[in-house]
């Protein structure tokens, strides 16, 4: 079969510049049919430019995009690719049943409207306006609309802003059941334990560059070291980083949060400087300590942090 | 373009109420006070043209004209909403999305123009020549579309 060797998605060195700022700069990446792939980065990381560009929405300035070896136009007219865009909204004076109706029309060998409704779950919701529905409803309608055509590779940029839990559960249980019968889906998200959960691997993308490439356990690896959380009465922060082993430390109130290369040395030493301390926690990296680490000290514009995507990353 | 994706987005304009109201119902009632109040018994403008029918095409072609600004509208409106960028995302070209909203401005233009012109000969008694008559409102169809393109 041809997709096997070409691929689902290649991307060979892809640039895009937006005046002054470079929004992707020289992104490679090969992904296999059948692989659920997760995009993750803060915002401004380039996500949503390599998804248009992969997509055939926005033209790179250099390097190319294919989709199973043709050029997303083709592919997109061929109907192999249904996206979920982040600004995409829904026509509001339509019902939910028409929009999707609208879409399959368009397409070649849509499926039928109904079986399109019920793996998004919105089969009840078919009569109703789409103006008139909830941020979460809005998402799987776009969801029902991104499936209608029958795709082989399914991109979903941000699927599941404005769902509540159950909402989120349900929508990916329909990936799930999507991704099983051996199609490919990249998707751009912010939520970490969605990565962590339900990708095969993960991309992590860092001012236009993908900054860590591979399953989570192989990402979660690449930040070595461990976390080392105490409750240690009267401590400075200085005295913390001064610490044997400790690569990062962080202090509120009594409660010590310290990044470790060597966790056995700084646990000897801060106990031995420090009888007092307890409540000891050691913990292996998570995939968020992962993220922090690899897209939190960026180079030169002097943030250290990933600051306003703190809140989303949980 | 195809004919499910024409009947969806013609349903989805003239299912509006602001739409009937004003490119349906006001052209037919203003042209029927107007030509009650000035047109009646077949008078004449000062140049000798026949107010009834004249005002009936006038009323045509406004109805024909707001019907294609609605369609138009829209376009814009797909546009600022990212509805155009989902569509970007199906086999239709750009060219043939425009030329299906022009052929959605003609379809949505007809029944009004129809209504008008019937109601003219009907209750005002005008009498067009065949000829003159599809002339009218061909002409009325076909600019419409171009209106609709103004909203582009």
């Amino acid at each position: 079969m041809t997709t096997t060797e070409h691929g689902a998605i290649r991307l060979a060195g892809l640039r895009k510049r937006y005046g002054p700022v470079l929004a992707v700069d020289g992104v490679d990446l090969l992904v296999a049919p059948g692989e659920m792939v997760a995009l993750l980065g803060p915002n401004g990381a380039g996500k949503s430019t390599t998804v248009d560009m992969l997509l055939g929405l926005t033209r790179p300035d250099e390097g190319q995009a294919r989709i199973f070896g043709r050029s997303p136009r083709e592919a997109v007219a061929a109907g192999e690719v249904g996206a979920m865009l982040q600004d995409g909204t829904l026509l509001e004076d339509a019902t939910v049943a028409e929009t999707v109706g609208l879409v399959a029309a368009l397409h070649r060998s849509p499926l039928p409207v109904a079986e399109a409704l019920r793996r998004a779950g919105v089969t009840e919701l078919a009569g109703r306006r789409c103006g008139k529905l909830s941020g979460g409803q809005q998402q799987r309608v776009r969801f029902a609309v991104a499936v209608v055509c029958d795709p082989d590779l399914l991109v979903l940029d941000e699927p599941t802003v404005g769902m509540d839990v159950e909402t989120r559960r349900s929508f990916w249980r329909s990936m799930r059941e999507f991704s099983d019968s051996g199609r490919t889906v990249l998707f751009a998200t912010h939520y970490l334990e969605e990565a962590e959960e339900f990708a095969d691997r993960v991309v992590l993308m860092r001012s236009g560059r993908v900054a860590a490439d591979g399953s989570v356990a192989e990402v979660r690896a690449t930040v070595s070291g461990r976390t080392l959380r105490a409750v240690v009465p009267g401590m400075q922060q200085d005295a913390l980083v001064a610490l044997p082993g400790v690569t990062a430390a962080e202090l509120r109130g009594d409660r010590v949060t310290m990044a470790c290369a060597d966790s056995d040395m700084a646990l000897r030493a801060l106990l031995a400087a420090h009888p007092a301390a307890h409540d000891i926690e050691i913990a292996a990296v998570g995939l968020e300590e992962a993220f922090l680490a690899l897209t939190g000290d960026s180079d030169g514009d002097g943030k250290h942090r990933v600051g306003g995507d703190k809140e989303t990353v949980r | 373009m195809n004919p499910a994706y024409l009947a969806l987005e013609v349903k989805r304009v003239v299912r509006g109420a602001r739409f009937m109201i004003f490119t349906v119902v006001f052209p037919v009632v203003i042209y029927l006070i107007d030509t009650n109040l000035f047109g009646g018994n077949g008078e004449t403008y000062p140049d000798g043209v026949a107010i009834a029918p004249s005002l009936m095409v006038r009323m045509a072609a406004f109805g024909a004209m707001s019907a294609a600004l609605f369609t138009g509208a829209r376009v814009a409106l797909e546009r600022s909403s990212g509805w155009q960028r989902q569509l970007r995302l199906t086999p239709m070209s750009g060219s043939s999305y425009l030329l299906s909203k022009a052929v959605v401005s003609m379809l949505v233009a007809l029944p009004t123009i129809l209504l008008v012109t019937l109601v003219g000969v009907i209750f005002e008694h005008v009498r067009l020549s065949p000829g003159s008559g599809c002339r009218s409102c061909s002409g009325c169809g076909w600019g419409s579309s171009r209106s609709c393109s103004s909203g582009w």
